[in-house]
């Protein structure tokens, strides 16, 4: 047993079914071996490799699939067979023929030219039509019965003088002006190599004499069989085949994750409609109605319908006041006349602070409150731009909140989120806090970049919502932090096309 | 935000002790800026506040810089407040029919230096920075710049007849009427939208007639082309908020100050009241103060921070303060070129940024409370693992898409326009590859299929998703749901795949169901079922129609199902 190469089972299968002389196909092995196609090739390339079968001869199969063209002919026949059938009954010349025909010497043409090149036909004096031999037109006469056909002509079915006059008639590719388009496919037939047969004894004896089992089969369980058998060794450096699995999209597991994080430090988790009103998406964060963000070059703007019919009251005229006085919040207001129109416009989200805003009317004191969510910018998708993304968000409500307590939340962000040792806070501007702080963390690769941004929203965004107590915000870039984990560059990766992209991910 | 461009070696070397650019680094957080690009001889700084218009040039930027540097400050003689107002011998007279065009006006003369080009780039990037962020694109402030030598005081700043009055444009190829301007020149038609609906049209030129400008679009191409060279300007600002148009002037005229200009000031006379009276004379001071309470600092800082440390730290952006007699209110005036406090939060604030961050120290939160994930997104993640168990890979899409994909490429052509009324279109697409909401995944399923026919089959992929369609049923006119969708592409992928597949997720939810042949086109007529859930139709699932394959060039069956879970949890 020692000279026996470790064959994989697969290999063994095929080779045990395989006949000691002559050649086979793949679709004859796969009648014996009950294996998948893909199984069975994988098997074949392995015997090949090996050398113990040998590619002998490939055999074509060939058929003719009528065209559309043929199929609009299946009833009057091909053009050439109605010129025959014409040349009988009448005498005709080459310029009377199309119209003789009622058809022009566009479709006439090409068919002269094939009858006259097949032989079928003659042109005599007067360009006189002429039959010249009466067994070429009756075959090309018998194509008309293949025209009629629906289903494909096997090549094999033809006569040799009607594979002749086929191939005038036919094509591979761009086979639209012709009357039938070729079909072809190889079948290569394998048969076993001198050593191919040596082993093929070598593990049909094997199997006669039970030397070695291959598989441990229930059988062999139920009646014992199995003792003081010896069961082949298998090679354990094949590699195996590959498993399609039901998998969880990387992505979507990292959000997974930041969201149990959050929830684990404490936050209540928040939602909302993709699209808003421009008072939810802006107003209510206090950016005035002639802010340069508030442009339409910045949000993206619903075509139909175009307004909102009505804003959720009393926040409405809160806002309203605030921004053009000031209203009770200390502020003195943004001193202009607010659009309630303009409030009403139909926008999608642009920010996820739009739910902090919207979560505090309902909020609980002490309360925090999160979400990751997506939004949309009007942005020039590329690697760090992309119109639809998700941000991740939230608010901290409490009597004794302040900027210690805000650094030592973004603090903690930094290290139980980010996983960040060194952090910084950099004073930095959103138009619905003040003070505004970005923090930037340490990437041991990259260096220093900004984790998020963050503030204590103003009592102009606050108290319009009906909250006396200071509210501290905060945002992180999460795509950002997902490239990094996924180890990616480009953000249009991570929201991907690409099957096995997707699959193979880890 | 706005971004500027600054001569690079002089930049640096009007700082102390800054010799690279990573010492302006730090430095440029005072500003809330950022470097955005170097190149050899300038670099580009983002300044992300909106309201600090006064930071958007060199000299601005470096005023703060060297303030916090601790350089002396500058003082400012040329401004008028409501009480005293300086004598001048330049004027505009205001025309009474403006009143509804483009009201205000202010102005000044600077005089004193001779223009180079880096002075003029500055002037230029200023006038367009100020114009066109803060004065959004200057329909609310709109600057022109003028020699001075060519103009006859008093300038008179009219509302005329747009077809009766012309002259030749800056950068223009003959004389034109104002409304020819607003039709053939380029600035002219970028501007346009500015004057829409107005009858009368604004317009400057001197006491003789002789045209400075066409605001807010355009000067004339005599005294209005100020070149290397000159040495005397006259400023002015227009627009229709005062406040924005003496802030405008302000900030320019300390610019042109810290430039090396002498200002002169210039009267304006009202035919009507303005909130600053009939008669200004600009630049002109017309911030109110702002009271501040130390507790309130101590309860927005979670720090005590004396009087004391709070008045040296305004001195240090030169913001002018006045303590009350018992100490815990200061009266802060906010500096001529600023008007960004509206709220005792701003000024609490700029103490902030003058103690630095680093002063304050981060506090472990003490507040108690209970995280909690959203009944949602417990049910989407209990979902999410039978559709793995299933054998399914799980997809994230963009929500946004292209007609083509979302609408022509799944329906038949006669349901494409009833399809789209129910849709999300965007006024303002970026590209038509998105311009539409999605209102179902199978889009995005079909182009991964279109993509990854090289990929093993079979293909399963499942994604958990939103979707947001029109509903005239609420007030907000839209409705956005949570949508589950399903696709398998395979040899043998039919109606029974996915029939067993979503018993099995109904099975494992609990749900009682009821199924009834579904008329939906894109699936084959009699192989897709409608899924009702207490009557409601919550989804569909079946055998996707070969018409629909054939378009995206697939070559496989697939077979599909979409459901929407909001109703499923809510109960």
């Amino acid at each position: 047993m020692q000279d026996i190469p470790q064959l994989h089972p697969l290999e063994v299968q095929v080779l045990r079914n395989f006949p000691s002389e002559g050649a086979v196909s793949l679709d004859s092995i796969r009648e014996n071996v009950h294996f998948s196609t893909g199984q069975i090739n994988q098997a074949i390339s392995r015997l090949l490799d090996r050398v113990y079968i040998e590619k002998t001869h490939t055999d074509t199969h060939r058929w003719y699939e009528r065209t559309e063209l043929g199929a609009s002919l299946a009833e009057l026949g091909s053009v050439d067979s109605q010129i025959i059938s014409c040349i009988h009954k009448n005498a005709v010349s080459v310029t009377e023929i199309a119209s003789f025909l009622e058809l022009t010497a566009s479709e006439t043409g090409p068919a002269l030219g094939r009858l006259v090149a097949f032989g079928a036909i003659s042109i005599g004096k007067d360009k006189k039509l002429l039959l010249k031999d009466k067994k070429k037109a009756d075959i090309v006469c018998s194509i008309d019965v293949f025209l009629a056909q629906d289903s494909p002509i096997n090549d094999k079915d033809c006569s040799e003088e009607q594979r002749a006059f086929m191939q005038l008639v036919s094509k591979k590719r761009g086979a639209s002006a012709t009357l039938f388009r070729v079909g072809e496919s190889e079948h290569i037939a394998y048969s076993l190599t001198t050593e191919g047969c040596e082993i093929q004894k070598v593990y049909l004896s094997a199997s006669n004499s039970e030397e070695a089992l291959g598989s441990l089969t229930p059988a062999m369980l139920k009646d014992g069989s199995w003792r003081g058998k010896e069961f082949r060794p298998y090679d354990v450096q094949q590699p195996p085949v590959r498993v399609l699995l039901g998998k969880r999209n990387v992505y979507a597991d990292y959000l997974q994750e930041v969201k149990d994080q959050f929830v684990a430090l404490g936050f209540q988790e928040f939602d909302g409609p993709l699209v808003e009103t421009d008072f939810w998406n802006t107003d209510a964060l206090f950016m005035p109605q002639f802010h340069s963000a508030r442009d339409i070059h910045d949000v993206y703007a619903v075509k139909n319908p175009q307004h909102a019919t009505e804003v959720k009251e009393p926040y409405f005229s809160n806002v309203k006041k605030t921004h053009e006085h000031g209203w009770n919040t200390g502020s003195r207001g943004w001193r202009y006349a607010f659009n309630e129109q303009v409030a009403k416009r139909l926008v999608l989200r642009s920010q996820g602070t739009v739910l902090s805003a919207k979560t505090l009317p309902n909020a609980q004191i002490p309360g925090k409150y999160f979400g990751i969510v997506r939004c949309f910018r009007h942005d020039q998708v590329d690697a760090t731009h992309l119109s639809d993304f998700y941000q991740v968000e939230g608010i901290v409500l409490g009597e004794d909140v302040n900027l210690q307590s805000l650094l030592g939340y973004l603090k903690m962000f930094a290290e139980e989120i980010a996983g960040a040792r060194e952090v910084r806070y950099v004073p930095a501007y959103f138009p619905f806090v003040e003070p505004g702080v970005e923090i930037h963390i340490k990437h041991p690769q990259l260096g220093w970049f900004e984790l998020g941004g963050s503030g204590i929203f103003r009592q102009e965004v606050t108290h319009p919502l009906g909250v006396t107590v200071p509210v501290l915000a905060w945002g992180l870039g999460i795509d950002r932090m997902a490239l990094m984990r996924l180890g990616l560059k480009d953000l249009r990766d991570l929201f991907s096309y690409d099957l096995d992209v997707v699959r193979l991910r880890r | 935000m706005p971004k500027i461009d600054v001569a690079k070696k002089k930049f640096l070397s009007e700082l102390k002790n800054i010799t690279n650019l990573d010492d302006l680094i730090p430095l440029l957080e005072y500003a809330k800026g950022e470097l955005d690009d170097v190149d050899n001889s300038h670099i580009r700084i983002e300044l992300n506040d909106t309201n600090r218009p006064d930071l958007w040039s060199s000299v601005g930027l470096l005023r703060l810089l060297k303030q916090v540097q601790g350089a002396p400050k500058k003082t400012y003689d040329f401004f008028s407040t409501k009480d005293k107002q300086i004598d001048t011998k330049y004027s505009v007279v205001v025309d009474k029919a403006l009143h509804h065009v483009r009201p205000y006006i202010a102005s000044f003369v600077a005089k004193g230096l001779k223009i180079d080009q880096e002075v003029l780039d500055q002037l230029i990037q200023m006038q367009e920075k100020l114009g066109e962020n803060y004065g959004q694109k200057r329909r609310g402030l709109a600057i022109g710049l003028y020699r001075l030598g060519g103009i006859s005081f008093p300038v008179q700043y009219r509302a005329v007849d747009p077809k009766k009055t012309s002259f030749f444009p800056l950068g223009g190829e003959k004389t034109m009427n104002l409304v020819e301007i607003l039709q053939e020149h380029p600035t002219g038609k970028k501007y346009a939208g500015l004057l829409e609906g107005l009858e009368q049209f604004p317009y400057l030129c001197d006491s003789q007639g002789e045209t400075l400008s066409f605001p807010p679009v355009i000067n004339s191409d005599s005294v209005g082309k100020v070149e290397i060279g000159d040495e005397e300007l006259f400023v002015e600002c227009t627009g229709a908020d005062q406040e924005i148009v003496l802030l405008g002037a302000s900030i320019l005229a300390t610019s042109f100050s810290d430039f090396g200009f002498t200002i002169s000031p210039v009267s304006i006379e009202y035919p009507y009241d303005t909130p600053q009276g009939r008669k200004t004379v600009t630049p002109f001071y017309f911030q109110e103060h702002i009271d501040v309470s130390l507790a309130y600092l101590k309860k927005m800082t979670g720090k005590q921070i004396s009087t004391e440390e709070v008045l040296e730290a305004l001195e240090m952006f030169d913001i002018a303060c006045t303590p009350s007699k018992d100490k815990d209110i200061l009266r802060v005036h906010p500096p001529i070129y600023r008007n960004d406090f509206l709220h005792q939060a701003d000024v609490v604030e700029e103490v902030i940024i003058a103690k630095g961050l680093s002063f304050f120290a981060p506090e472990i939160p003490q507040d108690f409370t209970v995280g909690r994930l959203l009944p949602g997104e417990m049910y989407a993640r209990r979902l999410r693992d039978i559709f793995v168990g299933l054998g399914y890979q799980e997809m994230v899409f963009n929500y946004l898409g292209s007609r083509e994909d979302f609408i022509e490429m799944c329906y038949p052509e006669e349901e494409w326009a009833d399809i789209e009324s129910r849709m999300l279109e965007i006024v303002n697409p970026i590209s038509a590859n998105y311009a539409l909401v999605r209102m179902n995944p199978l889009g995005s399923f079909l182009r991964v299929e279109a993509t990854s026919s090289r990929a093993v089959y079979p293909h399963m992929q499942f994604e958990i998703g939103k979707r947001a369609f029109r509903d005239d049923s609420h007030p907000e006119k839209t409705r956005t749901e949570t949508i589950v969708g399903g696709l398998v592409c395979d040899g043998d992928a039919d109606f029974n795949t996915i029939h067993r597949h979503m018993a099995a997720v109904l099975y494992y939810f609990s749900i009682s169901y009821r199924l009834e042949s579904s008329n939906d086109s894109r699936f084959l007529p009699g192989r897709a079922a409608d899924v009702f859930v207490e009557g409601q139709h919550i989804g569909v699932y079946g055998e996707l129609h070969p018409m629909i394959l054939e378009r995206w060039k697939i070559g496989q069956p697939c077979a599909y199902t979409e459901f929407t879970i909001d109703s499923l949890y809510e109960k």
